[in-house]
């Protein structure tokens, strides 16, 4: 989580394409591998499906901060986006060791069937000892809206430079119906089985597989 | 009658027929510091902290000014004013005024911060506080400046070390001197745009700031790879600026606390730095006055005034003609 929250802070704090690759690939070089597929579904639009109502974060968020609700809500009014308003909010310094990216998504995963107050002992601790960044980056994963100005062929190419296996090649992996929860990166990205190819809807990238 | 009114030309004393930090000329104006929408142009008279005296001549040309020390209490008509520190900018002031027992403050801007350049912020006892409150949400808390100042250095070393010219920019008076008094000079040379050095020499017979050097048309790129350069935001973009060669672009200022705001700038690098006080420092200040009256004047005005009327303050806003967006004043620099 603290690695990932990292790449997004440097990612959004430059314009520079050379400099985005340039930090994605170093993230898909040295982050554990069932870390890194899972930085490859959200960068790729495979977001869990959000657990919890945003009236109920908001809820939820003024009474953490005990603020009342009128002024959360201008506050939301002005900085203009939820995940960072609360992420400002919550004036918490964070704990030492976060959640890895994985086990942060599959408990966001996890959440979706339990009870409402379930939930909200979850997350209300996530805010509190998560650090400012990482609470940022909680909540987007959370709230699903994760838009931090990286395509997925940008994406595409840090992977390729990180794993040297050809760009089009992993675009054509990439493709389709995949879960991290249901396969691997090596799986995936590295080895696909090749009963794989006979799925593909683009007949021409056969002969590269 | 209340001791400070609000009127077309500025906050007026009736008894002692003089402005604070008035947008309009008049016969006598206490000034609050520095920055031009405090210190306007146009009185007959002004009367500030010392410090400010080379200020004001250096902004707003021939002016007659006189200087006072920080409480040095002086009668206008049986009321008696004086200037308290304000940690704004250096020189800043907070002004109260007091008339047959009653107190008012006007804070100008302030914050409660250290930052090393300016005399630190002290509360004053008051009825009424007159207060900014530019960043007057819950939102804007800021972080230990030593940390900033450390991210900063970092920055710098990091662009050094690939021979890139640094190009951190702050407004004219005050950030940009903060900035400079915590640069680590270790690390490579600092130079300046023409606006950050006059102010900077303004400056240097109150405070010690590491050595700088002047950009003029016969810099060269070559000189300016892996060393730092201090300017106003308004060189962004600008031809000048294209003249540094190849550059890693920096801004300090506490709108970049958001993320928003970070991405509309499109610098390289934004550090949240401001010499404005939090939503904490604010509150704290408020509380330490022991006042029962505050007037928002600028900022999140009604916002936090409705905030602090909730809280036992009989609170209110008044328009004034101070730039709630510190932005507008960087334009204009």
């Amino acid at each position: 989580m603290r690695r990932f929250a990292a790449l997004i802070e440097t990612l959004d704090g430059t314009n520079k394409t050379t400099k985005k690759v340039a930090a994605l690939t170093q993230y898909f070089k040295e982050a554990p591998k069932v870390d890194a597929l899972w930085a490859v579904a959200l960068l790729s639009h495979r977001r869990p499906s959000r657990p919890v109502t945003t009236t109920l974060m908001r809820t939820w968020a003024a009474e953490l901060t005990k603020l009342p609700e009128w002024l959360f809500e201008e506050s939301y009014h002005i900085v203009g986006d939820l995940a960072e308003t609360i992420a400002l909010l919550v004036q918490k310094e964070g704990t030492a060791s976060p959640p890895s990216l994985k086990d942060c998504i599959e408990e966001i995963i996890a959440l979706k069937p339990k009870t409402e107050e379930e939930k909200k002992r979850y997350i209300l601790h996530q805010w509190k000892t998560l650090s400012h960044l990482e609470r940022f980056v909680f909540n987007k994963i959370l709230t699903g809206g994760f838009r931090i100005g990286v395509s997925q062929k940008l994406m595409t190419r840090a992977l390729s430079k990180a794993v040297r296996v050809d760009e089009t090649i992993l675009a054509h992996r990439l493709m389709g119906q995949w879960s991290p929860q249901t396969t691997t990166f090596d799986q995936l990205l590295l080895h696909p089985i090749l009963k794989i190819k006979f799925l593909s809807p683009i007949p021409f990238f056969w002969h590269t597989l | 009658m209340p001791l400070l009114e609000f009127t077309s030309k500025g906050i007026y004393c009736k008894q002692a027929d003089v402005y604070l930090d008035p947008w309009r000329g008049v016969d006598k104006a206490l000034i609050s510091h520095g920055h031009s929408d405090h210190a306007r142009w146009g009185s007959k008279r002004y009367i500030t902290h010392h410090t400010n005296v080379p200020i004001l001549q250096h902004r707003l040309g021939k002016v007659v000014v006189t200087g006072k020390k920080y409480k040095e209490t002086f009668r206008i008509n049986g009321v008696q004013f004086s200037f308290h520190p304000a940690g704004h900018v250096p020189g800043s002031s907070q002004i109260r005024a007091e008339y047959k027992g009653e107190v008012w403050v006007f804070t100008g801007d302030y914050k409660t911060q250290l930052d090393g350049i300016s005399t630190p912020y002290e509360p004053v006892h008051c009825h009424t506080f007159i207060t900014e409150s530019t960043f007057g949400l819950p939102v804007f808390r800021w972080e230990d400046p030593t940390k900033i100042h450390q991210q900063i250095n970092q920055w710098w070393a990091a662009n050094q070390a690939e021979q890139t010219c640094s190009l951190l920019m702050g407004y004219s008076l005050g950030k940009v001197q903060r900035l400079l008094k915590h640069l680590d000079p270790s690390i490579g040379k600092i130079y300046t745009h023409g606006a950050t050095e006059q102010m900077t020499e303004v400056l240097r017979p109150f405070i010690d700031f590491p050595k700088t050097e002047l950009i003029t048309p016969a810099t060269s790129k070559k000189v300016l790879e892996g060393n730092l350069v201090l300017a106003p935001p308004a060189v962004m973009g600008s031809a000048w600026m294209k003249k540094l060669g190849r550059v890693s672009t920096g801004y300090a200022s506490g709108w970049m606390a958001f993320r928003g705001a970070r991405r509309r700038r499109a610098v390289d690098r934004a550090f949240v730095l401001s010499d404005h006080a939090d939503w904490e420092g604010l509150l704290s200040a408020i509380k330490a006055t022991g006042c029962e009256n505050v007037i928002t004047t600028h900022g999140y005005t009604e916002l936090f005034a409705q905030y602090l009327n909730e809280h036992g303050w009989n609170a209110r806003t008044q328009k004034t003609q101070y730039a709630s967006e510190t932005e507008e004043i960087l334009s204009a620099e």
